[in-house]
């Protein structure tokens, strides 16, 4: 079941992210639901599947966004790692609010990350400019998206029995 | 060395990053059209995309409606007075009315300009991150288009150009990407500069125009078109509107910051150039 059940959303976040999202840009900035997919699923699954997951779906953005390919899919790979890590050493249990709080965390992390990788390409790019009115408010949206996220991707782990974690 | 084998997790990590790293040198390779797996992608979710894309614009409208509650209410009220399949039907015909516009357009596009060869193209998706400017469109290479042809909207204003090609599909890096830069000039005075963006300018829907010569001849309000060097763009298709002019002390030149005249942000259909009638023959 954990295959299809990545698979629907690897299909489904690869659609929205693209289409649906534009409708609800504000200050031309939208959440980013591959990173709190992945997020979310190191957090209740472990790293092993944060990494594969953090893989496939940073992949799956790169050829979507179709630049500099294998650069979010490396990123996201190593977030799953440290957020699997986080989840099953630091933390008893998956909890809503540190959810939250690792997914503001990560996002300016990775986000920071993925600009200085690209400052070849993104020409003239300002560093102040791109944090405060890119990554800041992007961190600040996916954590308001994670905050839904959360709990669609708790429901359907739990509804085709994959939750590892007991207590939440 | 068997201690890091033993350990699943370092094994795992490692080979996944080697994959990334080799399909990552495969995949940004350049080649003239979207390589195997980027074409496969694209053939499989284009369709979902086009699904998807038409519920945007529902939930644009949906979230914009917030904006003035009160009115809303108001607003709800009459329209709770209708009848449901008038609705549909009006709808529907609204539809039908948008469509024959564009196509309206598209033929006064096609007739005003005979020399281009024009392929009509809906967009289906735009750029999934917030560093870029692209967008997906519903014609491929099944449909003769290539990369770098021009990409217009129904008013002949600059769009972009065709950046990745697949079979069923093609992206179009725009106008305000940081990656694009195209060769134009003033309208009046035919001063050369080059348009470019960044991601402040961008966010505004503006360009710069840079490289006019100190003495160039430019004022605000001009407007600002393709020269046709570069042999990517043919030349005569407006960019935009000069709308500040600031000087460049050390290297004694000027720039000049440009309001981009094709609303991009709201783009449901654009037309892809085909030919460009300034492009020097094949040696």
């Amino acid at each position: 079941m954990i295959i299809p059940f990545y698979g629907v959303w690897l299909l489904l976040i690869t659609a929205v992210q693209s289409t649906v999202l534009k409708g609800i840009e504000i200050l031309s900035v939208k959440p980013n639901l591959f990173l709190i997919f992945v997020l979310m699923i190191a957090l209740l699954r472990g790293r092993k599947e944060g990494m594969i997951a953090g893989a496939l779906f940073g992949l799956f953005l790169d050829i979507s966004a179709g630049r500099l390919i294998g650069a979010y899919g490396i990123l996201y790979l190593y977030m799953g790692f440290m957020v699997g890590i986080i989840s099953e050493r630091f933390i008893s249990r998956a909890h809503f609010a540190f959810s939250l709080i690792l997914t503001f965390v990560f996002t300016i992390m990775t986000e920071f990350v993925y600009f200085l990788l690209t400052l070849t390409v993104l020409s003239g790019a300002d560093m102040g400019y791109s944090l405060l009115h890119i990554i800041l408010p992007s961190a600040v949206y996916n954590t308001a998206a994670a905050s839904v996220m959360y709990f669609l991707v708790l429901k359907s782990l739990k509804f085709i029995g994959g939750v590892k974690i007991d207590e939440y | 060395m068997r201690r890091f084998f033993k350990n699943k997790i370092a094994v795992t990590i490692s080979v996944l990053t080697l994959i990334l790293i080799v399909l990552a040198v495969i995949l940004n390779s350049a080649a003239p059209n979207a390589p195997f797996v980027q074409n496969s992608v694209g053939v499989i979710i284009t369709p979902v995309q086009h699904l998807f894309s038409g519920a945007q614009n529902g939930i644009r409208s949906f979230f914009s409606r917030f904006g003035d509650a009160a009115a809303l209410s108001e607003e709800n009220q009459s329209l709770n007075s209708e009848i449901a399949s008038l609705r549909n039907e009006i709808r529907e015909l609204q539809s039908v009315k948008d469509e024959n516009t564009g196509l309206r357009k598209m033929l006064g596009l096609k007739e005003a300009n005979p020399e281009l060869e024009l392929e009509a193209a809906n967009l289906i998706a735009t750029d999934p991150t917030n560093w870029y400017s692209t967008f997906t469109i519903d014609k491929g290479s099944k449909d003769g288009i290539s990369i770098n042809q021009a990409v217009i909207n129904s008013d002949k204003y600059l769009v972009g150009r065709i950046y990745e090609v697949g079979t069923t599909w093609a992206r179009v890096i725009t106008l305000s990407d940081p990656e694009h830069s195209a060769g134009c000039v003033i309208s009046r005075s035919r001063d050369p500069g080059v348009a470019e963006c960044d991601s402040e300018l961008a966010s505004q829907r503006k360009c710069r125009i840079s490289y006019l010569a100190q003495d160039a001849d430019v004022i605000v309000g001009d407007y600002v078109e393709t020269s046709g060097i570069g042999g990517i763009y043919p030349a005569g298709l407006q960019l935009g509107k000069i709308v500040e002019i600031h000087e460049e002390t050390p290297s004694m030149s000027k720039y000049a910051i440009m309001e981009i005249s094709a609303d991009i942000d709201h783009l449901t259909q654009v037309f892809v150039v085909k030919n460009n009638p300034n492009a020097l023959p094949d040696e």
